[in-house]
């Protein structure tokens, strides 16, 4: 039983980060209707923002976690102009392998900049939100605090979405581009916001993933990316709350299955299960029933 | 088989693919067996090859059919994997059994598990499209790619040794006629394929779906058909690479592969084969003769991927690029010369 | 477009062909020689220089490149002067083998072999060919080398899995171990599986096995929880430096309190941990032939070069790149090849056999200890016991 306990609070910990992320591709994914395939690159280039700030240019950690936040919407905001915006009204396929590019772009120049050994990221101390659960049960403190970021986001967003005049405008160009349009809501105007949130979430997730795992490299993103991915699609894609439900889902089924099954593999348990609620249900777990597309 | 072959369906860029590629092996075999070609040269041959293979395979789903597979490499594991499995107990069964016997047995044999495989995917595949297609195929790649690896029988993480069945001796010259057949013979299939009925059907399944059906054309049918023909191709080209090294790891065939893959199609031109030829050497060799770059290489490929989506499929530069093509220009530098001399048309 | 590319092309081939064809020069008949009127020894390498490995054939490079220049300024064979060239594989067995074919064109006389087991598994497979002496630094894997031909100066994975077993006996660490490898990397598999025999045969009882891949490589707690459950002693990891950190990391943030135990794949946990987390590497044993801090004279001598060459401490990467130079010199010499005179008029066929045969004839002490081959090509070293204290390798001494 204690055994069980821990590996649910492990797949917490795994999923909250995952739902993080999977915010990021919901967001992008309802409003812009692209898989933006450097989303989870967006978060490797974060955290070597964070570790630059504070490693070479030896600035307090919080500055360095807002600098990273800015740095990525900036980022989110220029490849959104350079590569995607040229190509709306293009085959999604020609948008997806452009959107590839734009990942392998990011890594690559990550690798040139930084090589290919890994980095510590220098982030806060957080063992003051340490949860003593009895004798043997801890939560530490950096789940505590992934968990409030993704909560206090999920909730900012899904109000900002609902009461905003630019989310009401976000929830129309999802439901309808060409009459969003008709109404006078300058679309470009909406995708590009879009595009600085993701980024800017991808950002908080640097940070999350900084702390509990300390090492980056060129590639950390990618893996993690493409889980969260799946997170997003399990929870429905396009529904905020969805992302995040799929997201603790998906670490706690990871956990389960490395700690019940095999942890030799974990990744075809968890990948085979996208595959069969691709199949299944394409639509996500919450996809239809909350009509909370962003 | 015959009454097939007089069907055989070619067009005039289709017979511009035949020739480059005719011309390459030509070359290729003059320089490996006069002993002209350098021991670099001999050792880049059967890598293009068996890249020239698996592009074309992949401009057939990509560029024909209109989806985006990130799977390739799995396809190409699986036959890799097969093929060198069946060589290996053949040759231990009986020993000193010659290459031309068991290597284009193992390409079929590599060729139909794959074919399998592909069919496999394809049925959840069926369901979905673009995006979640692709996710899916990506999905189905790191999947193999985990199985392999936890296969006591195909060597795990050590690796699967082929030392028994690849060449020592003169590889160059021992490999160059199968793999100049095997490209050969696929491209002449895969081009006729595509010019068939069949061919039409797909790409007009591509250029709208429900038009297609309703048009009475079988969608399912097809796009499995494709997916199974791809994955047949991309596992002899497996083949033709677990048998000219002597150590498969599941490692090499990565999502990283797929899409070195996919860069070469995009580069070439989505459904432009003659492209995909040109574009597989082109990208295999550029690498070997510039060493010294290798560090930007990377960066290279992946701002050439963007710079060719958005040169190509950008709805804003239409305009630009018909202004670009080159019967444009043709027309162009026509008219100039007709205006500054007469009868100066000639030489087109 | 098609035309523009089809120009491309042909005027690539040519290029190609040029390029590729211009350099047929072989030294059966005479040797390259400098200004000097010395015998130049064409040594080639190959490794990652570029990609995720990229810090291995680095390594690798740079040691041997300071062996050479050594070599070159003491001039131990009068009229011989050695040039060491070195090509990128990025860890991939086709660019490695294509490497070795340019080598082959560039006129190399002895081979380097691969830095990683698979690409070496590959160099040497077309090495058969030329026949040439092949002697890799680093690629342990047991079966990548196996021909006549191919040596290596490094210990292989089994062997040192066995020797794990054993100093974990000797220095009565612990009866209950636990192990914690990647299941897809070769060099964890080739520690694991004789690790696993010889534990048996010690009556060192395996309490649990966990692993994990190249794509779950991030997250550990599931396998740190259960080497907490399985009440092990002592965690037994062949992994590399850079995972070791990330396991570190978070077994220290768990608390997980056992006995650290690695292979030579963990040096360079010192620096990867950096100072953020410094901490972590602390009381870890590892067994390495090769470590910087060492007071023999050989080994501070080739630091302090190293130090002065490229800033930064070299790493048992680098140390067998610069004993496989100075093991070639030893066999040139053992073959008789004792000056520059004695090897005008040899065929390329008798250099590669004297040195082959002298291979198994020689003793060589250099940074990574004093080594003898068989004619397998394999060597065998005692490797030291170190721990970890206060950011320092120390010999480890049982308490």
């Amino acid at each position: 039983m204690t055994l069980f306990l821990e590996t649910i609070i492990q797949g917490i910990s795994l999923g909250s980060i995952y739902a993080l992320i999977a915010l990021g591709y919901t967001m992008v994914y309802g409003i812009a209707k692209m898989l933006n395939f450097a989303h989870g690159d967006i978060i490797m280039v974060g955290a070597y923002v964070i570790y630059t700030s504070v490693t070479m240019a030896t600035l307090p950690a919080w500055i360095g976690v807002i600098i990273s936040i800015i740095f990525c919407s900036a980022l989110g905001i220029t490849i959104e102009f350079l590569a995607y915006k040229p190509l709306r009204g293009a085959p999604s396929l020609n948008v997806l392998i452009t959107a590839i590019g734009v990942s392998y772009f990011l890594q690559n120049l990550a690798l040139l900049i930084f090589g290919g050994n890994q980095k510590a990221v220098p982030v806060p101390n957080m063992s003051f939100l340490n949860i003593k659960l009895g004798s043997t049960l801890s939560i530490s403190g950096e789940t505590v605090f992934t968990i409030l970021v993704t909560v206090v986001l999920m909730i900012a967003l899904t109000l900002f979405i609902n009461k905003t005049k630019l989310g009401k405008a976000m929830r129309a160009v999802s439901e309808d581009r060409d009459a969003a349009q008709l109404m006078g809501i300058n679309v470009n105007r909406t995708i590009t916001v879009t595009f600085a949130i993701g980024s800017a979430l991808a950002a908080f997730a640097s940070l999350c993933y900084g702390m509990n795992y300390a090492y980056i490299k060129p590639t950390t993103g990618s893996m993690p990316g493409i889980k969260a991915f799946t997170a997003a699609v399990f929870g429905g894609i396009g529904s905020i709350s969805g992302a995040m439900f799929g997201g603790f889902l998906m670490g706690i089924f990871e956990k389960l299955a490395s700690a019940y099954i095999s942890t030799q593999l974990t990744d075809t348990i968890v990948f085979g299960v996208l595959m069969i609620m691709l199949v299944v249900r394409p639509t996500g777990l919450l996809g239809k029933k909350l009509n909370e597309k962003v | 088989m015959e009454k097939k072959l007089k069907n055989l369906k070619f067009n005039k860029s289709d017979a511009i693919t035949l020739g480059i590629l005719v011309a390459i092996f030509g070359f290729f075999f003059v320089m490996v067996f006069t002993g002209a070609a350098s021991n670099q040269m001999k050792s880049m041959i059967i890598p293009i090859s068996y890249n020239i293979i698996l592009a074309i395979s992949l401009n057939l789903m990509v560029g024909f059919l209109g989806e985006l597979s990130l799977g390739h490499a799995a396809f190409m594991s699986v036959g890799a994997y097969t093929g060198a499995f069946f060589s290996v107990k053949l040759v231990e069964a009986f020993p000193g059994l010659p290459i031309w016997v068991y290597f284009p047995l193992a390409m079929l044999v590599g060729g139909i598990a794959a074919a399998i495989a592909g069919i496999i995917i394809a049925i959840p595949a069926l369901r979905l499209r673009g995006d979640y297609l692709a996710i899916l195929t990506l999905a189905f790649g790191e999947i193999i790619r985990n199985i392999i690896t936890n296969m006591p029988i195909l060597g795990a993480a050590i690796g699967f040794d082929t030392g028994s069945i690849t060449p020592k001796i003169a590889k160059a010259q021992t490999l160059l006629p199968f793999a100049a057949a095997a490209v050969l013979i696929t491209t002449i299939l895969i081009l006729n394929f595509v010019r068939s009925k069949h061919g039409r059907a797909i790409t007009a399944i591509r250029d709208n779906r429900i038009a297609a059906e309703a048009s009475g054309i079988n969608v399912k049918f097809y796009r499995m058909s494709v997916f199974a023909i791809s994955a047949f191709f991309a596992g002899i080209a497996g083949v033709m690479y677990s048998h000219s090294q002597t150590l498969l790891k599941a490692s090499t065939f990565d999502y990283n592969m797929s899409i070195e893959i996919l860069v070469i199609v995009v580069l070439g031109g989505m459904g432009n084969m003659s492209g995909s030829v040109i574009a597989s050497i082109i990208m295999y060799m550029l690498p070997e003769i510039l060493r010294d770059f290798d560090s930007y290489r990377m960066l290279i490929y992946s701002v050439l991927l963007i710079g060719i989506m958005l040169f190509t499929s950008a709805p804003k530069l239409k305009n630009f690029r018909e202004k670009f093509t080159f019967d444009n220009i043709k027309g162009i530098v026509i008219d100039r010369l007709k205006k500054s001399k007469k009868g100066g048309t000639k030489n087109e | 477009m098609k035309r523009i590319l089809a120009l491309a092309l042909a005027v690539l081939m040519l290029v190609g062909a040029l390029s590729l064809t211009a350099c047929q020069t072989t030294d059966s008949e005479g040797w390259e020689k400098d200004a000097d009127g010395n015998i130049i020894i064409k040594i080639g390498g190959i490794g990652p220089l570029t990609g995720d490995y990229a810090s291995y054939g680095v390594s690798v490079k740079n040691g041997a490149t300071i062996a050479v220049e050594e070599i070159n300024a003491a001039n131990p064979i009068p009229g011989v002067k050695f040039e060491l060239l070195f090509q990128d594989s990025e860890g991939d067995g086709t660019k490695a083998v294509s490497a070795f074919g340019k080598l082959v064109d560039d006129g190399m006389d002895i081979s380097l072999g691969g830095v990683l087991s698979g690409e070496t598994k590959e160099i040497v497979t077309a090495s058969v060919e030329s026949g040439m002496l092949l002697l890799t630094p680093t690629a342990s894997a047991l079966n990548c080398i196996g021909e006549a031909n191919a040596f290596r100066v490094c210990f292989n994975d089994p062997q040192q899995g066995e020797v794990a077993a054993q100093q974990i006996k000797n220095y009565g660490l612990a009866t209950k171990i636990a192990l914690f490898y990647d299941n897809g990397s070769d060099y964890s598999i080739g520690n694991i599986n004789t690790f696993k025999e010889k534990a048996a045969e010690l009556g060192l009882e395996i309490v649990t096995d966990q692993t994990y891949s190249e794509t779950s490589n991030t997250d550990f707690s599931t396998q740190i929880t259960a080497i907490k459950n399985s009440g092990a002693e002592l965690v037994f990891m062949p992994i590399y430096y850079n995972d070791a950190a990330k396991f570190l990391r978070q077994a220290r943030t768990a608390e997980l309190d056992v006995v650290y135990f690695g292979v030579d794949g963990l040096d360079g946990v010192i620096a990867e941990c950096g100072e953020a987390n410094k901490a972590d590497c602390e009381d870890v044993i590892l067994m390495t032939p090769f470590y910087a801090d060492s007071e023999q004279d050989v080994i501070k001598n080739f630091v302090d070069t190293y130090k002065t060459a490229h800033n930064a401490i070299p790493d048992q990467f680098a140390a067998d790149g610069y004993d496989a130079i100075y093991v070639i010199v030893e066999a040139l010499k053992q073959a008789g090849y004792t000056t520059g005179e004695r090897l005008e008029g040899v065929t390329t066929e008798g250099f590669n056999a004297a040195l082959i045969g002298a291979m198994t004839n020689i003793t060589v002490t250099g940074a990574t200890g004093t080594m003898k081959w068989t004619a397998n090509g394999e060597t065998s070293k005692n490797p030291l016991v170190l721990q970890i204290k206060d950011g320092k390798y120390v010999e480890y001494k049982a308490e």
